[in-house]
This record gives C-alpha cells, sequence and structure tokens, in this order.
C-alpha cells in the first residue's frame, strides 16, 4: 500500500511532509466539511442582526423613521451588480484552474479583486452620503451594522483571494489540489449571497 | 477514492508524530487533544473555584438582612462574577473543553481532533478572556448579573465593555471547539462505528456542538450589540431613539437557553456512561437516549421567552412558549426513566462516582419538576426573579450538572492520571456534598416562594433564620470541596496504579492504557456493536478485545 | 439624462448579464453531485434572486417609495 512513512497518518489538520493522495482526500473531507461549519455560524452571526432590524422596524412607527432616509436605491443597485458579478468572476476562475488553464485563473481572480474592492469603494461613497448615522436612529443602527459587518467581510475576502492568487502563483494549488481555493471562492459566494438578503432588506423591503 | 480503502489506510500502524520533546510543546502549546483537555480542565476549575468565592461572599452578607460586609455595589458586582464566571468560564469550558476533548476522541477510537492546531487555538483564547473578564475589577466592574440586562448593564461604568469583550473572546473558543468536535465525530470515527454505535457521551458531545455552532453565534451578536450600544452610542437598546430593550433579552435568551443545554447534554452524556458501568447491564433504551438528546436540542431552541414571561409579551406569544417549555420535560423524563430503568434490578456497585450519579438523578429531577412550574406563566408571574428561580438553577446546574461532573471526575480521573483515588474519601466527599447541597438549596424555594427577591442586597427580617441556615450550609457546602482536592493529591502521590480498566467499564478509552499513550490508539480498532453489552464479548477488533471487563478497584 | 437614469439603465442591464452567467452555471452544475457542488448551487441561486432584485431595482418596479408604513 501506498503509505509514505514520512507522513503523518490520518487526518492532523497539520499537514506537514508528503501526503499521499488518499490522505490528501481525507484531509479535504474533514477541512471541508469544517469550513461549510464555519459558513454556518457566521450565517448565525448574520441571521441574528436581520431579525434584530426586523424587530427594530416592527416596533418603529414608520421606516425608516423619519427625518432619515434610505441610501440611493438605484446606485445601491449598480454596486449590488458589482458585487454579484464578482461572484461569477471567483466562480470563473475557479473553472479555469480546475481545467489546467492558469493564466485564465489568474486573470479573472484579479477581476474578482477589482470588482470587490470597487464594491466597497461603493459602501464607502454611500457611507459618505447618507442621510442616517449609525448613533442617530435604529435604522441607521441597523444599517451600519449589518452593512459594516458584511463590509467587513468583503475586505476579508479580498485579502483571502490576494493571498490565495499569491500562493498559486508559488505553486501551491493543482488542478487536483486546490482546497484552499475551494474556500477561498465558497467564501466569496457567501459574502455575495449575504447581500442579496442585505440588499433586499435595506434598499428595497 | 473509496471509504474502504480510507479506511484500510486507518486501520494501517500509519507512521505516527514522535511526541513532542520540549516542555512548551508538550505542556503548553500542545495540539494533543488529551493535554488540551487538562489544561481546559485546570484553568476552568480554577474559574469556578474563583466564581464559588463570589458565592460565598454574596451568602454571608445574606447572613444578616442589613449586613455591612458588602455595599450594594460589591454586592451586585459579586452576583455578577459568579454567574459569569460560572457559566461561561467554569461549566461550560469543563464539560465542553475538558470532558470533551479527553473522552470523545478516544471513544470514538480516533488519534486525535480533527483539527488539533485549531483546538489548541481554542484552548489559548480562553486565559486572555479570563485576565480580560478580571480586569474589569480595576475599571468599574460589570454589575447587572450575567445576564446584563440593559438599561441597567449600560448605565455602570466601562466594565460592560470587558465583560462583552471576555465572553465574545471565550465564545471565539467555544465556537471553534464546537465545530472540531463535530467533525471530529462525523469524520473521524474509527470504521464499523456507526451512529447508532457511538458511545451516549459521543452522542451529548455532538449534540452540545450543534447546539454551540448555533447559538453561541447568535450570543455574540447580543453582546456586540451591547458592546457597540456603550461604546458607539448605537440606539439597538435605547427607547428613547426607538431602540427596545426587549430585543437584548430575545437575542440574549435565544442563546442562553440553549445554552443551558450547552450545560447539561453533555453531563447526561456522563450519566449515560457511569450508569451502565456500575450497573454491570446494558444500558435501557439507547436510541431513546440518544434521540431525546436530539429532540431536546431542536426543542430547545423553541423556548428562549419562558425567561421573558414578565417583559410584556402579548398571551398569544407567552402561551406557546409555555407549552414549548413544559414538552421539554417530555424528551427529559425519557432519559430520566431509561437511567432508572437501568438501575432496576441491578446488582449495583457503589462507587464514589455512582454515587454522584445517583445525587444527579434525584436533585436534577427535583430541578426539572420547578422548571415546569417556572414555565407556566401563571406561576412565573409570581415567582419570576425570587429565590424560586435561584433555587430551581441550582438544582439543575449544581445537583445537575456539577454532579454528574463530579462522577465524571471520579470516574475519569484513573484513566487521566493513571492512579485510583481513595473511595473512603471520595464517599465522605459525595455524602457532605449531597446534604450541605439540599441544605443550601432547598430552602432558597421556601424563601422564594415567601417572595424575597433575588439579586438584593438587603432582605426582610422575616427572612433570618433560613437566610443563616443557608448561608451556613452553603460554607459546609465549599468545605467539602476540601475532600476532593485532598483526595487529588493523595491518588497523585500515593494512589494505587489504575491499569487499563479498573472499573470493567467497555467503552474504547478503557481498552488502551491509563493514562493513554501518545497518539491513543496503534493500530485503529474496529467496532461491531455498541459498547454497552455486558455479558458479551468486547465489540472491538484485536488487540483492543483483550482488556479484562472485571472490575479490579 | 440624470444620474439615477444611469445608475438604473447599468444596474438593469448589468443584472441581466450576470444573472444569464448564474444560470449557464448553474445548469451546468445541475446534473453533478458532490457536497462543494450542492454548495454552489444554493449560492448560485441565491444569485440569481440578488440578479432579479437589482433588475426590478433598475426597471422601477420596486425600492421607489421613500417611507412605509407597515
Ligand atoms: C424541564 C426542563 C426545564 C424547564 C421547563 C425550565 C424552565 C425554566 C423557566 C421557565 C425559567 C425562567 C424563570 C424566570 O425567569 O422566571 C428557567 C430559568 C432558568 N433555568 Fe430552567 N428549566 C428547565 C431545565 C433547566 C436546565 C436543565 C437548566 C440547566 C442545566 C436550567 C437552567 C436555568 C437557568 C440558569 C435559569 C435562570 C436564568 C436567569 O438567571 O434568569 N433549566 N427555567
Ligand atoms: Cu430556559
Amino acid at each position: 500500500m501506498a503509505v509514505k512513512t514520512e507522513t503523518l497518518g490520518h487526518g492532523h489538520g497539520y499537514g506537514h511532509g508528503v501526503m499521499t493522495q488518499e490522505e490528501y482526500v481525507e484531509q479535504r473531507d474533514l477541512r471541508f466539511l469544517g469550513f461549510l461549519l464555519f459558513l454556518f455560524t457566521d450565517s448565525i452571526f448574520f441571521t441574528a442582526y436581520i431579525f434584530a432590524a426586523l424587530y427594530l422596524r416592527s416596533a418603529a412607527p414608520v421606516w425608516p423613521p423619519v427625518g432619515v432616509e434610505r441610501p440611493d436605491v438605484n446606485l445601491g443597485a449598480v454596486n449590488a451588480i458589482i458585487l454579484f458579478g464578482s461572484g461569477i468572476t471567483a466562480h470563473y476562475a475557479m473553472h479555469r484552474l480546475k481545467e489546467s488553464r492558469l493564466a485564465g485563473y489568474i486573470w479573472f481572480t484579479i477581476a474578482t479583486i477589482i470588482l470587490g474592492s470597487a464594491f466597497l469603494g461603493g459602501q464607502a461613497y454611500e457611507y459618505a452620503h447618507i442621510h442616517a448615522t449609525w448613533s442617530g436612529s435604529t435604522f441607521g443602527a441597523a444599517f451600519f451594522t449589518l452593512t459594516g459587518l458584511h463590509g467587513f467581510h468583503v475586505l476579508v475576502g479580498v485579502v483571502y483571494l490576494i493571498v490565495t492568487l499569491l500562493q498559486s502563483l508559488a505553486g501551491k494549488y493543482t488542478p487536483e489540489r486546490h482546497f484552499g481555493l475551494t474556500a477561498a471562492t465558497l467564501y466569496w459566494h457567501f459574502v455575495d449571497v449575504i447581500w442579496v438578503v442585505l440588499f433586499f432588506l435595506f434598499y428595497i423591503y | 477514492m473509496s471509504t474502504d480503502t480510507i479506511d484500510i489506510l486507518r486501520r494501517a500502524e500509519a507512521p505516527i508524530h514522535p511526541a513532542p520533546e520540549s516542555f512548551i510543546k508538550k505542556y503548553i502549546f500542545s495540539v494533543d487533544h488529551k493535554v488540551v483537555g487538562i489544561q481546559y480542565f485546570i484553568v476552568s476549575g480554577l474559574m469556578i473555584l474563583l466564581s464559588g468565592l463570589f458565592a460565598e461572599a454574596i451568602r454571608v452578607q445574606l447572613t444578616g438582612p442589613h449586613n455591612t460586609f458588602l455595599t450594594p455595589q460589591q454586592f451586585d458586582e459579586a452576583f455578577t462574577f459568579h454567574g459569569t464566571l460560572m457559566v461561561w468560564f467554569g461549566a461550560i469550558p469543563l464539560v465542553t473543553g475538558a470532558f470533551g476533548n479527553f473522552v470523545m476522541p478516544l471513544q470514538i477510537g480516533a488519534r486525535d481532533v480533527a483539527f488539533p492546531w485549531l483546538n489548541m487555538f481554542s484552548f489559548w483564547t480562553f486565559p486572555p478572556a479570563v485576565l480580560i473578564l478580571l480586569s474589569s475589577l480595576a475599571f468599574g466592574a460589570p454589575n447587572a448579573g450575567w445576564t446584563e440586562y440593559p438599561p441597567v448593564s449600560l448605565q455602570a461604568g466601562v466594565g460592560i465593555v470587558f465583560w462583552t469583550t471576555a465572553v465574545f473572546t471565550v465564545g471565539i473558543g467555544a465556537t471553534l471547539t464546537a465545530l472540531n468536535f463535530l467533525t471530529t465525530v462525523i469524520k473521524m470515527r474509527a470504521p464499523g462505528m456507526t451512529f447508532t454505535r457511538m458511545p451516549l457521551f459521543v452522542w451529548a458531545s455532538a449534540v452540545t456542538a450543534v447546539l454551540s455552532l448555533v447559538a453561541t453565534t447568535a450570543l455574540a451578536s447580543a453582546l456586540g450589540s451591547l458592546f457597540l450600544s456603550h461604546v458607539f452610542n448605537v440606539p439597538f437598546y435605547d427607547p428613547s431613539r426607538g431602540g427596545t430593550v426587549v430585543l437584548f433579552q430575545h437575542m440574549f435568551w435565544f442563546y442562553s437557553h440553549p445554552a443551558v443545554y450547552i450545560l447539561i447534554i453533555p453531563v447526561f452524556g456522563i450519566v449515560s456512561e457511569i450508569i451502565p458501568t456500575f450497573a454491570r447491564k446494558p444500558i435501557f433504551g439507547y436510541k431513546l437516549i440518544a434521540y431525546s438528546t436530539v429532540s431536546i436540542a431542536l426543542l430547545s431552541f423553541m423556548v428562549w421567552a419562558h425567561h421573558m414571561f414578565t417583559s410584556g409579551l402579548g398571551p398569544w406569544v407567552t402561551m406557546p412558549f409555555m407549552i414549548l417549555s413544559m414538552l421539554i420535560a417530555v424528551p427529559t423524563g425519557i432519559k430520566i426513566f431509561s437511567w432508572t430503568a437501568t438501575l432496576f434490578g441491578a446488582n449495583l456497585r457503589l462507587t464514589t462516582a455512582m454515587l454522584f450519579v445517583l445525587g444527579f438523578l434525584s436533585t436534577f429531577t427535583i430541578g426539572g419538576i420547578t422548571g415546569v412550574m417556572l414555565a407556566s406563566v401563571p406561576v412565573d408571574w409570581h415567582e419570576h426573579a425570587t429565590y424560586f428561580l435561584v433555587a430551581h438553577i441550582h438544582y439543575v446546574l449544581f445537583g445537575g450538572t456539577l454532579m454528574g461532573v463530579l462522577g465524571g471526575i471520579y470516574y475519569w480521573w484513573p484513566k487521566v492520571t493513571g492512579r485510583l483515588m481513595n473511595e473512603k474519601l471520595g464517599k465522605w466527599h459525595f455524602w457532605l456534598t449531597f446534604i450541605f447541597f439540599n441544605a443550601t438549596f432547598l430552602p432558597m424555594h421556601f424563601v422564594g416562594l415567601l417572595g424575597m427577591p433575588r439579586r438584593v442586597a438587603y432582605y426582610d427580617p422575616a427572612f433570618h433564620g433560613l437566610n443563616l441556615f443557608i448561608s451556613i450550609s452553603a460554607f459546609l457546602l465549599a468545605g467539602a470541596f476540601l475532600l476532593l482536592f485532598a483526595n487529588a493529591f493523595w491518588s497523585l502521590k500515593k494512589g494505587q496504579a489504575a491499569g487499563p480498566n479498573p472499573w470493567g467499564a467497555r467503552t474504547l478509552e478503557w481498552m488502551i492504557s491509563s493514562p493513554p499513550p501518545h497518539y491513543n490508539f496503534k493500530e485503529i480498532p474496529e467496532v461491531y456493536s455498541t459498547p454497552y453489552g455486558y455479558g458479551e464479548p468486547l465489540p472491538y477488533s484485536a488487540p483492543y478485545n483483550q482488556v479484562s471487563t472485571t472490575p479490579t478497584y | 439624462m440624470d444620474i439615477a437614469h444611469i445608475a438604473d439603465t447599468i444596474g438593469a442591464l448589468g443584472a441581466i448579464v450576470v444573472g444569464f452567467f448564474a444560470i449557464r452555471f448553474l445548469r451546468k452544475e445541475w446534473k453533478l453531485k458532490g457536497a462543494d457542488i450542492g454548495i454552489t448551487k444554493v449560492m448560485l441561486t441565491l444569485l440569481v434572486i440578488g440578479c432579479v432584485e437589482a433588475l426590478l431595482v433598475g426597471l422601477r418596479i420596486v425600492g421607489q417609495t421613500p417611507l412605509s408604513t407597515h
């Protein structure tokens, strides 16, 4: 059996040394499940604040409260589409890597990073122009807390993508072994779809 | 690649890392689940002691109706620290971090948890969190109780910032531990160990992990908003700007009701291990116990508002919550009856561990009954925030969680240290604990029913006699713990060598030497059946079926 | 044309393009199996919903009421 003696045995999360394909598959299994559980708990964080927002809304006679305005929905839609589009480029990048087309992977990842940063820029613009403050009203409280939390996640995602890009330039990922990339892509999708909900909550509903 | 190949690989004598040599790698920043478990045990044990000191300070104050031992301000800080330390820094890390880490991987025949490095990280969120919490004592300690309801919690000084940060930090560790445990149980069970062959403690650990994954993050959001309210003046909870304090109660209890099950479900697991071992017969209703744990976990997310019956929710909210809360008594009752049925007709061996479990059964049942009483809205309007509630929580948490944990300590001590404890001393410890526990907390029901409120530094002189009695019992109860320390030191110094399986138990951790070797299992065992088939051959592949199951203590 | 109309046009067109690709991916992945694919499917479906939101905003069907009472 192809067990290399310098390897770690199964499932040790801190794999160094050479892994056999079998061990890699098993490690990948563990880490994948662990990562999904992480995304799950993270989604609870958002869910809790979304419920808080709905609760505050139900306690207010009008929403947003008098004197407070929603962010501009038209610009918001453009910004949302920028973020959603970055989900598509991230998806392309992943596929390119699986098909061993490294150049395509690199360009699509760079596109994702640029779109993600553009979204953050749009957020900053919005923060600067909205007629609401964090401490002024419950709408502001919910809006800035949730979009701030989300913006933080986008920022982490951008950094994460940059790191995986550098790692893959250093040859860390191959079409067979790319757990780090799978995780980054999933995380990016996650950040995307959270915005689907938040966009509805603050711009439309 | 097929799962079969992986299984074969697991069973192979896969090469294992040499044990770490340096002191730091071995004892401080260890990735070994056994060491992490012991680290958790030590720190959370210290926290329980510290918390106990705060409790004794409360009881000193309450020896007289208008005592001046503590100022009202200090009194508030004392019960806040008592509750906070017990729940997040004592009991939860003890039942998950300590017992879960040490026992669960051994019981599923794994060499470690899924992410050993992450496990080490989880532990190391814990000591800093302790420091943050304790440093608040120097800057104006939090004083609104472990529940920290606004607006009171927001009126105190900067202490609330420390408090939220500390609990948040320890919560990160708890969440990562849960993630780690769940992955471990799902992916790393020994070949042949199907879900319905898992030891019940493993079931309990897995279900607790699910609770923790959902609830702890919800708590994090509640803590986050409290933090933001104080630091950035965000108006979540400020009615003058449209906020509402009831929102905090919802966010807090959505976590904290499941949290009481995070505190008790692992103990259900401990009890389910100890009872069959000393009854020497298969556990009654293995599947019932396992599935009722799952249903308790599900229900526990649907009952949080029973803590808020007096917060002005409409009857259309309180009624469903009342019914669902009472419903939880059904799966809990299933467990109690299954354990009792296991005891029925058994040739009981009354070791210290078993005595503590019997103590658990009786006191926890009383706590469950008072819980159902409180779950009834009209009763709760009368009893909410009185000493009756304090009696309830201590019958379930001291009489339940802590007694079960003490049983677990006496049970697994020989596995961890390789030495037996002194049974005679242990029995003294049990009887003193059991008697003074009841002497302390039973009268609280009465003063509570008579109307004595919780969390107040002074009380009506009419309650003086009972309170004095309670306080004296509480001091003696604390004194009984000295016997545990004496026993532990005695055992480490002079204790008889335990051998692999002193109790004649049948779960996997007893099939290897005590203490277990580095990497636990040289070869990963194969499992053919549930562990509880007393009287049958051991259901493991060789060499793990060689140990004698005759008790040797 | 004012800025809001330009934004609307970009938003609506963008929504159509992004939605198109999201649906195309979804159709490609639909028959594949595996845990990560399953999650990706859920994510892409939500992404399509997000595009519908943006499209409706761009077409000025939703999101135009300044105050809502409930
Ligand atoms: C049959 C099961 C149970 C029921 C029906 C029940 C019901 C209740 C109710 C209605 C309250 C709120 C009383 C009030 O605030 O007025 C309460 C409080 C509490 N329960 Fe239980 N309970 C049960 C089991 C448990 C268990 C197993 C634990 C922990 C191991 C527990 C821990 C607590 C704690 C800590 C509080 C007090 C929280 C505070 O500080 O306000 N309960 N219980
Ligand atoms: Cu509760």
